[in-house]
Order: structure tokens, then sequence, then C-alpha cells
């Protein structure tokens, strides 16, 4: 981590190995959610790649794991776009073997989530499951911070109406 | 004010500005329904992802150094085989500027260069312009330069002129020493030398009228009235065509010029070009060979009064051979100073338009398509110039170049 932080201070300097060493695993759970667990791997190769051949063009104005999610983001686009199928756009919660009562059940909560749209399953897994700021989304979804803001609110207001929770208007 | 309910996710989230989270928060905090709401929605959340993101991170970083991945090692290979990140480009990234510069000096180099030489031709176009065109001041070009050079550098009598041509300037003696003394007086000498040279002037003018037909009768009314005449006209409507007319005056030379002034006034000039052959030279060996027949002929004449039998007779088929040479040089001698004394100026006539257009429109196109045309020319010119600089000075930037890709070519340790 401090190498690439000394790498951070001159973007120009970053190494590709030394994101692929940081970034790697990142990446291929973001692919295996939006191209499954066949394509991920193939995605990932070719999301460094593409990296690589870029890197000189990353001028630091976002992090690089942004910047590699949006080029993955692309790349999961154009691969479902080939293959001629939806994004897949998995929402699956980690299983870390507790039951806690207070928490929603998590094959209920993936059944809700599921059954949100694409847009707003997106955002969801971006910023709940993906850890990413709203404005690091917005940098991946190329699109500006109030939208994604506005639909991480309407997401989460269709969630709780798919659990079955009354909203107030 | 904005509904609080649609900013409690991003409250939640901690992804509102100062400000706003206060106002959400003094909200939530009178509101037990958004109190709920809010916790709510924090349960939720921790459902989706149940343990901190950080933690999580940090335990896949720690397994993803720890546990060998034969995709992530096989992807590590691939990128340390590929060429270096951006090829050649990156390695000339940051030299960019270096080499914008290069470029930028190679263009105003060329600029310069080019610049210099374009008004280098305009000036000697200029000066080409004074003393190249058929005339000056109504004068073969010739003839002035050959004025100047009488002017600066006189030739001794007898050292490089012939007799005949001192015998021209005989004439002339008294306005010479002037010249000589003044050479900047030249041109205005230039009439006077025209005066006393031979030449056969010739022309050609084309002049757009409003009626080819009409213009053939001015044409013939400006040779009468200068003393000349109009050797041949010809009228022609072409189907389809504008009307043109044509023809050929014969005026005397000393009214050549006014005749030129009042065919250019009769509209406006498309082309005009004029000749002017000197042939004084020719005229005044001429005269020197008749002038010379006219002495033997006289001396001969001479002896024969007093010559007798065969001498006589000797003398008698003498003269007669002197006379047909002669007869010979006077003809050949009135033949030339008949040619510099008429000048021929071919006239051709078009028709204007009759529907005409608006000048400024009607020229538009064809400016914009000259001066366009001119342009990408001079742009054409520059680029290779430029590209022909960055060549030239390859010894220069090349080597500097190869020794910036070799280092930048081996990755670092």
């Amino acid at each position: 981590m401090k190498v690439l932080a000394a790498r951070m201070a001159k973007p120009q300097k970053l190494e590709i190995t030394d994101l692929v060493h940081e970034f790697y695993e990142d990446v291929v759970a973001f692919c295996r959610r939006r191209v499954g667990e066949d394509q991920a791997a193939d995605v990932t190769q070719e999301t460094f790649l593409v990296a690589q051949r870029s890197l000189g063009k990353f001028r630091g104005q976002s992090s690089p794991r942004t910047w590699l999610l949006g080029i993955a983001h692309n790349l999961c686009r154009e691969t479902c776009r080939k293959l001629g199928k939806d994004r897949i756009l998995a929402a699956e919660i980690p299983d870390v073997g507790k039951t806690d009562p207070d928490l929603v059940d998590r094959i209920v909560l993936e059944e809700a989530m599921g059954r949100l749209s694409e847009d707003h399953r997106e955002v969801v897994i971006l910023h709940e499951l993906e850890g990413l700021t709203y404005e690091e989304i917005a940098a991946v979804l190329n699109a500006p911070v109030g939208t994604i803001k506005s639909r991480l609110h309407h997401a989460f207001v269709h969630l709780r109406r798919n659990l079955g929770v009354s909203v107030p208007a | 004010m904005k509904d609080v309910r649609e900013d409690l996710t991003a409250y939640v989230d901690g992804e509102l500005s100062d400000a706003r989270r206060r106002e959400v928060e003094q909200a939530v905090g009178l509101d037990p329904t958004l109190q709920t709401e809010v916790t709510m929605l924090r349960r939720l959340k921790k459902s989706i992802n149940p343990e901190p993101l950080p933690d999580l991170l940090l335990r896949e970083a720690s397994m993803a150094y720890d546990a060998p991945n034969p995709a992530k090692e096989e992807l590590l290979r691939k990128l340390q085989a590929a060429p270096k990140p951006g090829g050649f480009r990156a390695v000339l990234r940051p030299y960019r500027w270096v080499a914008a510069g290069a470029v930028g000096v190679a263009m105003v180099a060329t600029f310069v260069q080019m610049g210099g030489r374009s008004l280098g031709e305009s000036s000697a176009g200029s000066k080409e312009v004074t003393s190249s065109p058929a005339f000056v001041g109504g004068v073969p070009s010739t003839m002035a330069e050959e004025a100047k050079m009488e002017t600066a550098a006189p030739a001794a009598p007898g050292e490089s002129e012939t007799d005949a041509e001192q015998n021209l300037w005989k004439g002339a003696d008294q306005a010479r020493p002037a010249k000589r003394s003044a050479p900047s007086s030249a041109a205005a000498d230039i009439p006077t030398l025209r005066n006393e040279r031979e030449v056969i002037q010739s022309a050609n003018i084309g002049v757009a009228v409003p009626d080819a037909y009409k213009g053939l009768n001015q044409v013939e009314a400006i040779a009468l009235s200068k003393g000349g005449y109009l050797e041949n006209k010809s009228f022609n409507r072409a189907d389809g065509g504008m009307p043109t007319a044509s023809a050929i005056l014969k005026v005397p030379s000393a009214k050549y010029d006014a005749a030129m002034q009042n065919l250019r006034d009769l509209g406006e000039v498309r082309e005009e070009s004029q000749q002017a052959d000197d042939v004084t030279k020719a005229a005044v060996a001429y005269r020197a060979e008749i002038d010379q027949l006219k002495r033997k002929i006289n001396a001969l004449d001479a002896r024969l009064r007093t010559a007798r039998g065969s001498e006589a007779r000797e003398i008698r088929w003498r003269l007669t051979e002197l006379q047909g040479q002669l007869t010979s040089q006077q003809v050949v001698s009135k033949r030339l100073a008949a040619e510099t004394a008429i000048s021929t100026i071919a006239v051709t006539l078009y028709e204007k338009d009759k529907i005409k257009l608006d000048p400024a429109n009607a020229n538009w196109s064809e400016n914009v398509w000259n001066q366009a045309t001119n342009n990408f020319g001079v742009v054409g010119r520059m680029l290779g110039a430029v590209a022909v600089n960055i060549l030239v000075f390859s010894p220069i930037w090349l080597p500097f170049l190869i020794v910036v890709w070799l280092r930048n070519r081996t990755p670092k340790a």
C-alpha cells in the first residue's frame, strides 16, 4: 500500500503490476456480479490490459480503483452486448455466518434486491457491496452525483416496499 | 425547502454537505417517524453488508497476497510481456512540449524563410514591373536598360559602337552629355530615345464591351482618327455564345500609344500584350550600306567620264552591279521604315453578358475559389517545408529521440 501511495503522488509513475496486486480481487468481484463467473476472469484480464494501455492518460483525478472499475463497467456492458444477454447484476449478500435477529434475512433481502430495476440495483451494489462513494459511483457510471443520490434514495424506497415495509409518502 | 425524506439515504451514508446534514439532523430529532425511518435504513444497509467494509477489504487484500491465484499470475505475466504502457507515444509524452516547441520553431523558421523569399520575390517583382513590361513609359524595356547603361557607362566613340550607330547618335549628341552627367534623368530621356530608335511595334488587346458590333465601328473610328486603317475586321455570333468581334488596326507608330489608350477606354480590358522589335541596328546598317554604294557609284561615274575602251566597259558593268545592289538595299530599307512607321494592333471585342450580375457577387465565388486554392497551396508548401526542415534537422533531434526511447524502453526494476 505504501508503494501505491508513493506512486499516487506521481500518477504518471503508476505501475500496472501494483494495480493488479491492489485491485485484482475487487475487479474480479465487480465483473463476477455483472457478467457471471464464466466471463469474470477474462473481463478482468481485459480490464487490466486496457488499463495498461491507458495508464498514461490516468491523471489521478479519481482513485485508481474507481478508474479500474469504470473500465471494467464498460467492458462488462460490451461483453454482455456481444454475448447478447442482459447484465446479471447479482446482488449476493455476503454470508458472514451470523444470525443477528435485527438484520433482514439474507435470502429475503437478495430476493427483494433482485426485484429492483437494473439502475437501482446497480447503485445499491456499487455503494453497499462495492463500497464506492457517491462521487466514485458517478465516475464509474459517468453520471452526475445528484443523479446517483436520487437513484439511491429511490432504490431504498423500492427495496423497503419489496420487503413489505410501508414507506411514508 | 427540499423534502428531508429524499435526503435520508444520503444522510445515513454521510454524503450530505455540512449545512444540509445539520438541517436533516434537526428535522430527524424533532420527528419520531423520521427517526424510525433512519433506524430502518441503517438496519437495511447493515443487512446488505453485514461486515464493515474496511475490515472486509483488508481481509480480502491479505488473502490476495497470501493465496496464489493462477489467473492473477497469468495476467501479471501478460502485462509484463506486453509493450511498455502507451507505447512510443507514452515515451514521448513527457517530451511533448519540447517536440511541440521544436515543431513551432521549425514552422516559424519556415514561415520566416518563405516570407523573406516571397518578400524578395515581390520586391524583385516590383523591380520587374518598372523594367520588364514591354514598354516603360512607352519604351521597350530593353531600350530602357540600354539607356541606363548608356548613362552609367557610356562607350567611347568608335570603341564599341559602329560608325553607323555613331552617326545615329550625332543628332542626339547635345542630349548625351546631359544624360551622362545626370543618370537619374534617364527615364525622362526615354521618350526622346524611343523616337531615335526604330522599333516595330505590335500589340494584342481584348476588351469587353456592351455591344461587340458597335465596338467594332468604334475601333474603326479610332484607327481612322489616328490616321490609320483597319486591315481586317470580323464579327461572330456563335449559337449560345456571346458575340465577339476582332479587327487588326494599322496606326502610325507616333499615334500608337494614343490608339492603345482609346482602345482601353472602350470597355473593360480582359487581356493585353505588347511587343516591340528594335530594328535600329539593321536599319542603320542598311542606310550605311546605301550611302557606301552611292559613294562608290558616284566615284565610278566620275571615273567613267574619263575612261576609255575596256576600262569604260568594266566601269559600266561594275556600275550596273552596284546599282542593282543599291536598289535592293533601298527596297529593304524602305520596307523596314514602313514597318517601323506603322504599328499593328490586334483587337478582340467580347460582348458582356446582357443580364449582368452585380460585379461583386459575380466575382465572389471566383475570388473565394482562387483565394482558397491559393491558401491551400500556401499551406501545402508550408507543411512540406516544415517536413523538409524536420528531416534536415533530424541529425539533431533523432539521436535525442533514440536516447529517450532507449531509456524508457527497459522497464524499471
